[in-house]
Formats: C-alpha cells, sequence, structure tokens
C-alpha cells in the first residue's frame, strides 16, 4: 500500500475517531432536511396566500390577475436554502477540516515523527489531501442520497430525473466549493506558526468571499446575499458595478458558487427553461474559475510544504 | 492597593495586550474597510436609482406622457448605513468573539492564571478587571466605527448630519457595544468551560453562524413576500393596508415565524439600529419616542441578554477549576 | 558505505543561523557505531536544533552530516531509513489505539509485516497487553514507552532521542535505561540521546558531548572524562568545570 495511501486512510481514520466527520455528516443532513421543510412550508404558504390574494382582488374586480409565480417553479426549488447553508456553514467547517488536519499533528507532536520517516513532506500533503477529500465525498455524497430519498418519500415532492441530474451536478460543485476551503484552511495551518492565527487568516478570507465580493459585484447587502431568490440578482447599473463586476466578478467564487447553484436548483423561470446543458454552457467560466481557485490553494500548499521545517513553536503554541 | 485600583490595572492590561494582538489587529482592520465600502457601494446603489429614475423621466416626457405618478427617489443620509449596520451585526460579532477567546486563551495557555490568583486578587474582581478592559476596548472601537460612519456620510453624502440625526448615531453605537458584548461572554464562557481552547473557538463560531446568520436567514427565506423577486404583493400590485388584511388569515404562520426570529440577537439589534436610523421606511422621520416605544421588546431582548451572558461568565470563572495549562 | 563506517554520525562545520542568531556554531562532531552518544548543554546551547537537523528536519545554514554514510541533505530518504525519532513530549492520537499508532508509522516506515513487528518491539521493551487501549488513556510514562517503540520497530542503525526523561517518575526513568541499554547491547543500536540528566548519562552513556552557545566545547569517552576529573567529586561538578 502506498504512503499516499497508507495516510489518507489514517486521515479519515482519525476524523472518524475523532467523531468530526460524523458530526459534519449529520450537521449536512440536517441542513438539507431542514432546506426542505422550510422550502415546503414557504411554498405551501406563499401559495395558499396567492390563492387568498386572488380571491380578494377578484372580490375588488380586478382584471388579469398574474399566475402563481410559484407554480412554475420546480419541486427541486424547495433544496435552494441547501445552497446558502453550504456557502456559509458548510465553507466554514471546510476550514476547519483543512485546519485541523495539519495544526492536530503538529500540536501532537507527531509531524517530526512523519517528517522523519521515508516519506516526502509532498507525499504527506498529498495523502492528507486525498484523505479530506475521501471525508468530504463522502459527506456530500451521503447528502445527496438523503436529499433524493427524502424527496421521493414525500409525495407532493416530485422529482424527475431531470431534477435529480440538476441536484447531483449541485453537490458535485458544490464539493468543489468546499474542497477551496478545506485546502485554504490546510494552507494556513502550514504557512501559520500560530495556531489560532491559522483559522483566523481563512475565516477572514472566507468573509471576504462569501460577503464583500459578492456585495461588490451584486452592490446587495450582506443580508440579502443569504436570501435564496434575491442572492443572484442583477447588479444596479451604473459605471461604479459595471467595472466592479468587470474586475472583481471573475475571482468572486462565492458569487459563482451561488448564481450557479441557483439557476441549477431552478430558482428563475428563466433557469427552469433552460436545459442542463444550456446552464452547464452558460456556466462554464464560473466552473474554471472554482477549479482554477483549487488549483492555485494546492500549488501554493504543494509550494510551502517542500520547505516546511519542523520549528520549536511546533509542539506548544 | 485598593480593590478598584486592581480590577483598573487588570484592565489596563487587558486593553493595551488587545491592541498588540495581531488577530484583533486584522479583523479591527478588516471591518473598518469592509464599513467603508458599505457606504462608498450603497450611495453608488442610489446614484443608480437616481440614473434610472431620471432616464425614465426624460423618457416619460418624451413620449408625452404624464410623470406625476412617478417618485424621485429619497435622498435619507443615514439609510446608507443599512450594510454598515449589517457587518457590525456579522463581522463585528466575530471580533467580539475574538476578543473572548484571546482574553481566556493569554492566561490559560501561558499559565499565568496561577501566579494572578496566588496574588491578592480575587477571582471576581479578575474578571470584573478583563469584562471592563474588553468593554472599553469596544467603546473605544466602536467610536472609531461611529466617528468614521459620520464622516464617510457627510463626504460621500455630501451634507452636513443635523445634531438629532448624530444623536441617533450615538445611540445605535451605544447598543452596538451593548449587542458585541453579548458575543464577547459566550466566546469567554465557552474558552473557560471547554478544555480544548480551539474547540471553544470553533463552538463560538458556530453559535455565531446560527443565530446571526442561519436564524435570520431562516425567518427571511420563510418570509412570504420574499419567495418572489420583488415581493409576491408588489407583483399583485396589493397596497400595504390590503396585504395586512390578508396575512390575517395566516397570523400562525406569521408568529411562528417571527418566534424564530426572536430567539436571533442578531435580529433585535438590526430591527432596533434600522429603526433608530430611519433605514426601514416605516420608521423614518418617526421620533425617538415613538421608535422605543414600538421597539421597547428588542432593547430588553439585547440588554437583558447582555447582562444575562456578563454574569454568567463571571459566575463560571469563579467556580470552575480551570486546567492550568492547556493540554 | 565509506570505509570508516565505525562513524556512523559524522558533521562538518555544520551550523545553523536564524535572523543573524546563530544556533549552531560549525560544529564537528564524530559519533562511532554502537556508541551511546549524550548530547549535553544549557536551555537553548543548540541541541534540539542539532538533533532536527540531523534527523532532516531542518536545512542547516551550512556546513555537512552523514548518517550512515547518507548526506542528511542530498540522501536525506536514504538517511530517514536508518534512523528512528522520539521527540520530547509527543502525544501521538489520542483517538487511536497503541497498536493502530504504531501500525501507521510503521507502515510508512516500509515496514513489510507491520502486526508482527508491532508485537515483537512490544515484547523487546516489555510493554505488552496494552495494543488495544487508546493512547489518550495512557500515562506520560507509557506514552514515552509507545514512543521509542515507533522509533525502533523498523529496525532503525541510529536512534535520536530528545529528552527522553523529561517528565518521568523514578520507575518510568529506570524501564527507560533499561530498554536504551538493551538496545545497544542485543541490536548494536547507536543512540544520540540530548538530556539534561546527569545521573542518566553516568549511568547509560559512553561518550559524551558538551554544547555551550552553538560550539561544542567538550567530547570525551565517559571513562576518559572520569579520569581526567578525578578531582571532582560528582558528574554535575565535572560538568560545570567544563563549562567554565
Amino acid at each position: 500500500m502506498s504512503s499516499i495511501t497508507t495516510i489518507a486512510i489514517q486521515e479519515v481514520k482519525v476524523l472518524f475517531r475523532e467523531r468530526v466527520f460524523f458530526l459534519l455528516l449529520g450537521i449536512f443532513i440536517v441542513m438539507t432536511l431542514v432546506s426542505l421543510s422550510i422550502g415546503l412550508i414557504a411554498t405551501t404558504t406563499t401559495t395558499s396566500i396567492y390563492n387568498a390574494s386572488v380571491e380578494f382582488l377578484q372580490k375588488s374586480g380586478a382584471n388579469n390577475i398574474p399566475s402563481n409565480p410559484l407554480s412554475a417553479l420546480p419541486a427541486l426549488t424547495n433544496f435552494r436554502n441547501v445552497i446558502v447553508y453550504i456557502f456559509l456553514i458548510g465553507s466554514l467547517l471546510a476550514i476547519v477540516m483543512g485546519h485541523r488536519s495539519f495544526i492536530r499533528e503538529r500540536k501532537s507532536g507527531v509531524l517530526s515523527l512523519l517528517l522523519t520517516r521515508p516519506i516526502s513532506p509532498k507525499t504527506l500533503f498529498l495523502g492528507k489531501m486525498f484523505g479530506i477529500c475521501l471525508a468530504l465525498l463522502s459527506i456530500i455524497g451521503v447528502t445527496f442520497a438523503v436529499s433524493v430519498v427524502s424527496s421521493l418519500l414525500l409525495p407532493f415532492q416530485h422529482l424527475v430525473l431531470d431534477d435529480i441530474l440538476r441536484l447531483f451536478i449541485f453537490y458535485a460543485l458544490s464539493f468543489f466549493y468546499l474542497l477551496f476551503f478545506a485546502v485554504l484552511g490546510l494552507l494556513f495551518a502550514i504557512k501559520t506558526r500560530s495556531e489560532s492565527l491559522a483559522l483566523f487568516i481563512p475565516v477572514c478570507i472566507w468573509v471576504g468571499i462569501s460577503f464583500v465580493l459578492p456585495g461588490l459585484v451584486s452592490g446587495q447587502t450582506p443580508t440579502a446575499l443569504l436570501n435564496p431568490v434575491t442572492m443572484s440578482q442583477i447588479a444596479p447599473a451604473g459605471t461604479f458595478f459595471a467595472l466592479m463586476q468587470q474586475y472583481l466578478g471573475p475571482i468572486s467564487i462565492g458569487w459563482h458558487y451561488t448564481s450557479f447553484s441557483s439557476q441549477l436548483l431552478g430558482n428563475s423561470l428563466q433557469a427552469v427553461q433552460t436545459n442542463i446543458g444550456g446552464i452547464l454552457w452558460e456556466n462554464i467560466n464560473k466552473t474554471a474559475t472554482l477549479l482554477f481557485a483549487v488549483v492555485i490553494c494546492l500549488g501554493l500548499c504543494f509550494y510551502l510544504i517542500r520547505s516546511y521545517t519542523v520549528g520549536e513553536g511546533d509542539i506548544y503554541e | 492597593m485598593s480593590n478598584i485600583a486592581k480590577i483598573w490595572a487588570v484592565a489596563t492590561k487587558e486593553y493595551t495586550d488587545a491592541l498588540k494582538n495581531k488577530v484583533f489587529l486584522v479583523f479591527l482592520f478588516f471591518l473598518l474597510f469592509l464599513i467603508s465600502v458599505s457606504i462608498v457601494v450603497a450611495s453608488f446603489d442610489f446614484e443608480s436609482k437616481v440614473a434610472v429614475y431620471q432616464n425614465a423621466l426624460i423618457k416619460l416626457k418624451q413620449s408625452g406622457q404624464v410623470v406625476e405618478n412617478l417618485s424621485e427617489p429619497q435622498f435619507f443620509p443615514l439609510q446608507l448605513l443599512r450594510g454598515a449596520i449589517e457587518y457590525l451585526e456579522i463581522i463585528g460579532a466575530i471580533l467580539a468573539i475574538v476578543l473572548g477567546y484571546l482574553s481566556i486563551a493569554r492566561e490559560k495557555g501561558n499559565n499565568t492564571l496561577q501566579l494572578i490568583l496566588t496574588r491578592p486578587i480575587s477571582r471576581l474582581s479578575f474578571y470584573i478587571g478583563k469584562f471592563l478592559g474588553n468593554a472599553l476596548l469596544l467603546i473605544s472601537v466602536s467610536g472609531i466605527v461611529f466617528v468614521g460612519i459620520t464622516f464617510v456620510v457627510e463626504v460621500i453624502g455630501k451634507t452636513i448630519l443635523t445634531g438629532p440625526q448624530l444623536f441617533r448615531i450615538l445611540l445605535t453605537g451605544g447598543f452596538t457595544i451593548i449587542y458585541l458584548l453579548i458575543f464577547f461572554s459566550i466566546s469567554a464562557l465557552l474558552s473557560i468551560l471547554m478544555k480544548s481552547l480551539p474547540n471553544a473557538l470553533i463552538v463560538s463560531f458556530v453559535i455565531w453562524i446560527l443565530f446571526v446568520l442561519i436564524i435570520p436567514q431562516i425567518g427571511d427565506t420563510m418570509d412570504p413576500d420574499n419567495q418572489v423577486p420583488g415581493g409576491l404583493f408588489n407583483s399583485l400590485h396589493i397596497e400595504k393596508a390590503n396585504q395586512l388584511l390578508i396575512l390575517e388569515k395566516f397570523s400562525r404562520y406569521e408568529k411562528t415565524r417571527d418566534s424564530l426570529e426572536q430567539t436571533s440577537l442578531a435580529k433585535h439589534y438590526e430591527r432596533l439600529a434600522f429603526a433608530l436610523l430611519g433605514i426601514k421606511d416605516t420608521y423614518n422621520g418617526k421620533s425617538l419616542g415613538f421608535i422605543f416605544h414600538d421597539k421597547i421588546g428588542d432593547v430588553w431582548w439585547i440588554s437583558l441578554a447582555s447582562i444575562f451572558f456578563g454574569i454568567a461568565g463571571g459566575a463560571v470563572f469563579v467556580k470552575k477549576q480551570m486546567l492550568w495549562k492547556e493540554e | 558505505m565509506e570505509e570508516n563506517s565505525k562513524i556512523i554520525i559524522e558533521t562538518q562545520s555544520l551550523t545553523k543561523k536564524y535572523d543573524g542568531a546563530i544556533a549552531l556554531d560549525n560544529l564537528d562532531l564524530q559519533v562511532k557505531q554502537g556508541e551511546i552518544f549524550g548530547f549535553l548543554g544549557h536551555n537553548g546551547a543548540g541541541k534540539t536544533t542539532t538533533v532536527n537537523i540531523l534527523t532532516t528536519l531542518l536545512a542547516p545554514t551550512s556546513g555537512s552530516a552523514t548518517i550512515c554514510g547518507f548526506d542528511i541533505m542530498r540522501e536525506n530518504m536514504q538517511v530517514k531509513k536508518c534512523i528512528g525519532y522520539l521527540p520530547e513530549n509527543v502525544k501521538f492520537y489520542d483517538n487511536l489505539t497503541a497498536f493502530e499508532n504504531l501500525e501507521y508509522f510503521a507502515k510508512l516506515s516500509g515496514v513489510q509485516n507491520p502486526k508482527e513487528k508491532i508485537s515483537e518491539v512490544l515484547e523487546f521493551i516489555e510493554f505488552t497487553g496494552i495494543e488495544n487501549k487508546k493512547l489518550g488513556e495512557f500515562s506520560k510514562g507509557m506514552r514515552q514507552r509507545i514512543g521509542i517503540a515507533q522509533a525502533i520497530i523498523h529496525e532503525p542503525k541510529v536512534l535520536f532521542l530528545d529528552e527522553p526523561t523529561s517528565g518521568l517518575d523514578p520507575m518510568g526513568i529506570k524501564k527507560l535505561r533499561e530498554v536504551i541499554l538493551k538496545l545497544k547491547h542485543e541490536k548494536q543500536m547507536t543512540i544520540f540521546m540530548n538530556t539534561h540528566l546527569l545521573s542518566e548519562v553516568a549511568k547509560v552513556c559512553t561518550t559524551i558531548g558538551v554544547l555551550n552557545h552553538g560550539k561544542l566545547i567538550y567530547k570525551e569517552t565517559l571513562e576518559n572524562m572520569l579520569k581526567r576529573f578525578s578531582d571532582e567529586n560528582s558528574l554535575e561538578d565535572i560538568y560545570f568545570a567544563i563549562g567554565e
């Protein structure tokens, strides 16, 4: 068994034993079920309010009453809150996962033992990354399964094959989004000697990616960015926002993730009417940016781990 | 040395230690940067609304149509602070969490607690000193933020704020401090209670996400008017009075939604601040008396929570036999 | 391997600087195969820096070193295959059992049959019956013994121990001493040991080196040292005399 596989399996084993894996899995499953519940309740209630409004308007003698805007949206939209939960909670937990992966070895003194084994620092890093990927894939995979099964069990939450495919692509996209933050957590755990600074810096970057960049690109306030209905709204017109979109838009991976995900989960009539191929084609540059961001982070980790030296500060903070 | 002098010695050390801490300074500058950016973005947003209005006006005039029904966007300078308040609510809370964590981690990690408590100072006095030092720090931070905000609004809005407007900003600053002290106390409490400091920090972040972001988001998402871009009632052209009439039949749903939002202290702070600054149109131009009467619940929530967690932190610190050195 | 294979650890002008401060100053050191080398020095003398460099954890600023004839910079993988290392205060993976911890390190060291090797090593150090206990439940002394086990599981030629007796009770120290002597006599292992405990140096070491502010100021076999400083009453007095 190669050293990379040994390290990867060890990584997963430790996550299991520390119950971190189960905690993360539990959180993701709860997020999915909460999202579905809220989506269903909100949709049902809004439809009832719409019907009551129509009744009121008809009594007042109104004509040409618009149809229910929610009726055209697929059952998949009931999952749209998952976008926000993965965007917020998932990414932060991914940072913690990446951070702990390396800090654990440093704090326990095991890092010295590993680096005096006939394995290179690169092998150690690759093994850890492989382990983190395995853990994340399992979590995402189980969450996807729970989404599909919970929908199948609810008679009025009817998913067709197209919906399941969209859901699959959404979770695949979410995997890469989470992977970026896990690598970010790992990167600063390697780079920074202080354990708390190694956590705080990625959290700052997370705030920038989750709130600042999308805010500048879309003109929206932080709380508006968390509403799955309004999160992908087009920015107001004007030179400032045009410039922001031109220069910051391409690197705003949080914005790319939420807007791509919103389209996949049928957040608007236009998105519903566009087929999957069309949505994928429209968002190809966003996917490429996200993957590029992951690759950059991985590259930086590679570069840092190559010249990593164990210091006295590695045992005690 | 009197007890008060000892408490003051602890408080001043706490204040200066935080100012030397890189993590705290990073978050502070980050917060100031975000707030400035949000005001700039809000002003550009307003300018674009004005531009849209003016274009619409020109087109209507050119086509000979009536323009009386078109209302010009009104400029209320304090409404530019919407994003700033939200960043204080979100990022300010992280800053407070960082302070609470560092305050305890400093002693726990360095083994200095034994040295201090073998001096003639009680645990309670020591904790009060720490709390006071950090409260003064948050007052300073709040002061810098709100003076900065005032300056930026005046420059970008090209306006001089009036006395009453400045007073409202001062009040909002005061409630901001009370709100931030909640998160400071929660973070300190967890750092005292939990064996592992990094785990205490992670749990603090999880609480922050839940009560500052997720619960308000759920409440917001459950709002029927937020299910459709632009609002459901707007799309049906139903006026406010009639909206309330229709919603009467759904009062239980609304109560559930509201109860959920009530659990979020961030939401209370936001509602209060938006009302004081006239960010929410319903309170724009209303007297302070009216606002306090309407928002008294929010005032009580954040004040009592701040007192509760502050006392809880002190009580736990006094009682708990902490591990002197983190394993 | 070179003809002078009796010398298993050799450094030449080994230097380490940190931001201008000299941690290790032109260290020229030779340790022969089979020796138990006690490396003494005040706090901050550079003992751990030396060990970190020799175990390939840290790159020197200048100079060179070979272990088992392999250069630590150019042939570091070969060096790692022939060394074992126990740092000060290592805690391992608390949530895994002793067996799982050892199995992991054995695999990474290239041990072909980890299960058998683990049993063999635990028997050697007389620490059996604990394989399925989680490391989190171990005392300091027990962890230290697991530490020794992981360091020797791949049968290295050289064993580096950094303050191995730190925090141990007298029984723990005694057991450690017995293991070290057993490793020398039964496995012909060379042991390089950083330590402050002069009493242990007297009972275990064959050769002593003294580091002072990054410089090696004294190196001698224990026997010759005791003869040279016969006027001194104790090893402690000899140590202070050397320091002067």
